[in-house]
């Protein structure tokens, strides 16, 4: 049996983990790290570059370096967050036949799933070089809040890296399973505060005696340390617009390095009282290059982040009463994420449950960790664990008017299957049309749209008459499926829901093929 | 199981009343007076832990001490020993009025499963009590607290999650349960919800009355059952009186308008009867989705759920025969990916012909396969029939194309020592020379 890895795919970093004889290890890469940027980069000869390499020339070859293109995955083209990330990003973000975003780097251009294949590829061959056999099958998480979409698509990456992907587990579910593993059976209640480079998320957990059960999750999609980044960004920008007359927003290479600094400034602001952020020749015009020299102090990096902090707690108010309890009552509040080093984050969480949070994970880390012990769980004989998680998002379908009818309520327990029997509107009508919905709005079109079908052949009669049951079912990875069968003959209708932006079978394979072209072997 | 001495004997036996036990005189709980109401000498001891309201290890705890202290005496489960006549006329036990589940699908069983027998059997039972009112699935008493709930369910999750048996050859028990774990989580959901469960407390109490069992969505079962009980649940109340007040035990009734009961029985009639009519014409599979789907409509109905196992049983027969024949004729058009995909279709409901798995491991080998699926049959098959060469070299063909060299020796001059003449596996030996490969070039 070849091992089994849990690999974080992260915003903007992944890490790789293993069980190695009953304990879980983080696997350092070839330069020693134990998380890789989650980078890509086409070099001008045509190298692929991933990882630390890639991070390394992303300053001078900007436009065909991809960063964090997990806020792109599973997502439309037209969505807000695609145009955020059009707005921002360096490299160009084109639209693919199922309005899903796509990065062209040079003349080629790259699927989300691919590049997030790419990433895993990578993580694998960290994982291989460790283990010195080949790694076949992995858990991978995801934030809690992904809709199906960008389970889809996160599962597709696996194919697309030549891994099968045994699960796809929450975040923040991995990281409270990595602070469950080993510790006594006692009845705990935690809360998981999940602050990453691009997501946010909050779950809530009643462990006892070797079960998880999520009793609640709570995400917001638009909210991560990349975000904090971009404020100390413009704050940057707008310092030297007022020092040196020049607007650096159209700069790419400028803005590149600005978004480093900016990144390192803050990091260092979680240790020290002020940083100081130093770029010359950052610019230059008729007078000579231009040098950007500040200083930056902690407080006024939290005061131009403080917002955002406040609005993480209003996710974790939401969560909190999703699951029916009031902060006394949570045991244990777990920091995961790089971005809740920070001395404000941990302040306020302090502040709001009356305790210090819990010391002793690795917030970069612990995920990939929880990853791999549910890797071990599942498989192993002994059934030391398990985990109850739910679906993050109401499943429902669009009804007449436009209305959102809910099938199954946010934080239900998977897996889990409900059927409903539909039936016609009109005399005759031998087809009905499905559209399936995720989300939290009433109105219909405020939610994501996961797919629709038309379920044909059904009876001609009365309006009314036939009956069809379609029941949607939610697996433990989060992912959603729909079949529907005639109940007067009995016929089975098989229906794929088509997400926008997955891909299929053929497109997968097809990528698959290609990159085996790059792939990198050991050599004998 | 916390039974001693010879456990599976005990287990096996139908306990009845002691002679000359006036059960008025005993002191029990209520809990222990009803599972005294239920030793009727035909129940047997498996079928009293399985029949919910106290749990397994509480039912073996009570009539131990019962048979150390003369209460009940065990008959054996042949029915060798002339059972004596019930002190009572015996009351059927609750679940009667839709047939003891249990008993039936035992027959269902399947020893080739990667799922212990005893786990099969338990599953079964369990399935057959899913119409019992919430707490009884969950198996704690009537007015348990949140606390009780949670440590109940947990401890049913841990045994009877989906995830228990990962990636193992479950056959039909994964949609069992599935089906087991949606209602334990819908029972302990309702039932550690104070308004869910104030709305259970108020249509038990409407429905009034000491009943045993009735179906948590299905008014009509229940109100069906009802006369029969009412005569059990007073002589139930008077043996149970001395010791305490009777425990409340009643229906869940839901407002499922009973019209709809009976139209959908009636057409679960309509489609079984088509079922058995087209299984008469020995056309499986059209009779096993009609059965599938009697059932579905009307699962209130044991006769169905019992004819389904042998219907479904002809089904996928007939279906692993068609796909045979597709890959045959998949072979011959050369189109491998089609007859791998219709072999390996096949394996799902023939995981136990060696041929077949030596043939598709070989396939899968052969074509660039997926190598670890072909690695899973080619050691099913050596595991099948181990005395053949030809499964020996199959694996370790698979091995070498997989680079894991020292396993691919091993099979491979395991497969010549059997059958010398091998000269496929000796052309493979040779071909690795006398030099030792690692796999690409491991940990360094």
């Amino acid at each position: 049996m070849s091992r089994v890895i849990g690999i974080d795919l992260g915003t903007t970093n992944s890490c790789v983990a293993v069980v190695d004889n009953g304990q879980p290890v983080v696997i350092s890469n070839t330069g020693g790290y134990k998380t890789t940027p989650s980078m890509f980069a086409l070099a001008d000869d045509g190298k692929r570059l991933v990882g630390h390499l890639a991070k390394r020339q992303a300053i001078t070859n900007a436009r065909n370096t991809v960063y964090a293109s997990k806020r792109l995955i599973g997502r439309r083209f037209d969505s807000e967050e695609v145009g955020h990330a059009r707005e921002l990003a360096p490299y160009e973000i084109i639209e693919g036949p199922n309005q899903d975003p796509r990065i062209k780097l040079g003349e080629k251009v790259f699927t989300c799933p691919e590049i997030a294949g790419i990433i895993l590829r990578e993580m694998k061959r960290v994982a291989q070089e460790h283990l010195g056999e080949p790694v076949r099958e992995a858990v991978i998480t995801v934030p809690a809040h992904f809709n199906d979409a960008q389970r889809q698509c996160t599962k597709d990456a696996g194919k697309i890296a030549g891994l099968e992907v045994l699960r796809i587990i929450n975040e923040p579910t991995a990281a409270a399973l990595a602070y469950g593993f080993g510790r006594k059976p006692s009845d705990e209640t935690v809360l998981i505060y999940d602050l990453g480079g691009g997501t946010f998320d909050v779950s809530i957990l009643e462990m006892s005696d070797g079960v998880l059960e999520v009793l609640a999750t709570a995400g917001d999609t638009f909210l991560g340390g990349e975000d904090f980044d971009r404020r100390v960004v413009n704050q940057l920008l707008e310092h030297f617009e007022a020092a040196e007359g020049i607007d650096l927003r159209s700069e790419p290479m400028a803005l590149q390095r600005l978004k480093d600094a900016a990144e390192k400034a803050k990091c260092d602001l979680s240790q020290s009282l002020q940083t100081e952020v130093n770029l010359p020749f950052i610019a230059s015009d008729a007078n000579g290059p231009r040098h950007l020299s500040v200083v930056l102090a902690r407080e006024k990096l939290e005061q131009l982040v403080g917002d955002i902090v406040d609005r993480t707690m209003e996710t974790v108010k939401r969560c909190l009463s999703d699951a029916g309890l009031t902060p006394p009552q949570v045991d244990q509040v777990i920091l995961v994420g790089g971005q809740t080093r920070m001395p404000l984050v941990q302040e306020r969480v302090a502040e709001f449950f009356g305790k210090r949070p819990h010391k002793g994970v690795n917030p970069d880390e612990v995920v990939a960790i929880g990853a791999a012990i549910q890797a071990e769980a599942l498989l192993s004989d002994e059934q030391k664990l398990l985990l109850l998680d739910v679906t993050p998002l109401s499943l429902g379908i669009a009804t007449y008017g436009g209305h959102f009818a809910k099938l199954i309520e946010r934080n239900t327990t998977l897996p889990v299957r409900r059927a409903h029997v539909f039936t016609t509107t009109r005399d005759n009508q031998t087809a009905v049309k499905i559209r399936v919905l995720q989300g939290e709005s009433d109105v219909a079109e405020e939610n994501d749209l996961l797919g629709e079908f038309i379920l044909s052949g059904v009876r001609e009669a009365r309006k009314g008459e036939p009956e069809v049951e379609v029941s949607f079912d939610i697996d433990t990875n989060g992912i959603v499926a729909v079949s529907a069968r005639d109940l007067a003959t009995g016929r089975e209708q098989s229906i794929t829901v088509n997400a926008t932006g997955t891909l299929s079978d053929d497109e997968i394979q097809k990528i698959i093929d290609d990159n085996e072209l790059y792939e990198i072997q050991f050599k004998d | 199981m916390r039974l001693q001495g010879n456990t599976a004997a005990t287990i096996e036996g139908v306990p009845r009343l002691g002679p000359d036990v006036d059960p008025t005189r005993l002191v029990l709980t209520p809990a222990e007076g009803y599972l005294l109401s239920r030793i009727d000498g035909a129940t047997s001891w498996v079928h009293l832990r399985a029949i919910g309201g106290i749990a397994p290890g509480e039912v073996d705890r009570c009539l131990e001490r019962w048979l150390a202290e003369g209460v009940v005496v065990l008959n054996s489960g042949n029915g060798r020993v002339t059972p004596a006549p019930p002190p009572r006329p015996a009351p059927p036990p609750p679940s009667e009025p839709y047939g003891a589940a249990f008993v039936a699908l035992s027959d269902d069983i399947d020893p080739s499963l990667e799922i212990p027998v005893d786990v099969q059997q338990r599953i079964f039972e369990f399935e057959a009590r899913l119409d019992r009112p919430y707490h009884e699935i969950l198996g704690v008493a009537a007015d348990a607290d949140r606390k009780v709930l949670r440590k109940a369910y947990f401890a049913l999750s841990k045994e009877l999650h989906p995830d228990r048996f990962f990636r193992r050859n479950v056959g039909p028990f994964g949609k069992r349960l599935e089906r087991i774990f949606g209602k334990i989580v819908e029972a302990y959901e309702l039932l550690a919800d104070p308004m869910a469960r104030a709305e259970i407390e108020r249509s038990l109490a409407a429905a009034g009355g000491n009943v045993p069992a009735a179906a948590n969505v299905a008014p009509e079962a229940a109100s069906a059952a009802a006369p029969e009980v009412s005569a059990d649940a007073q002589a139930e109340a008077e043996r149970s009186r001395v010791a305490a007040p009777p425990r409340t035990r009643r229906p869940h009734v839901f407002s499922l308008h009973s019209r709809i009961v009976r139209d959908r029985r009636a057409r679960a009639k309509r489609l079984f009867e088509a079922a058995m009519a087209s299984f008469a014409a020995e056309r499986w599979l059209e009779a096993a989705g009609g059965v599938r789907l009697a059932i579905a409509f009307d699962p209130w109905n044991e006769s169905y759920k019992e004819r389904f196992g042998e219907v479904q049983r002809k089904a996928h027969e007939e279906r692993a025969k068609q796909l045979l024949r597709e890959g045959e004729s998949a072979l011959e058009l050369r189109d491998f990916p089609t007859a791998l995909r219709a072999f390996g279709e096949a394996l799902e409901y023939r995981p136990h012909d060696a041929e077949l798995l030596h043939r598709a491991a070989r396939l899968a080998w052969a074509t660039g396969g997926d190598l670890h699926q072909a690695k899973e049959w080619a050691m099913a098959a050596v595991e099948l029939d181990g005395t053949n060469a030809a499964h020996h070299r199959v694996l370790g063909q698979v091995y070498k194309a997989a680079g894991l060299e020292a396993n691919a020796r091993r099979e491979l001059e395991t497969a010549v020592a059997i059958d010398p003449k091998d000269e496929e596996a000796r052309a493979e030996l040779r071909a690795f020379g006398g030099r030792a490969l690692r796999w690409l070039g491991g940990k360094r």
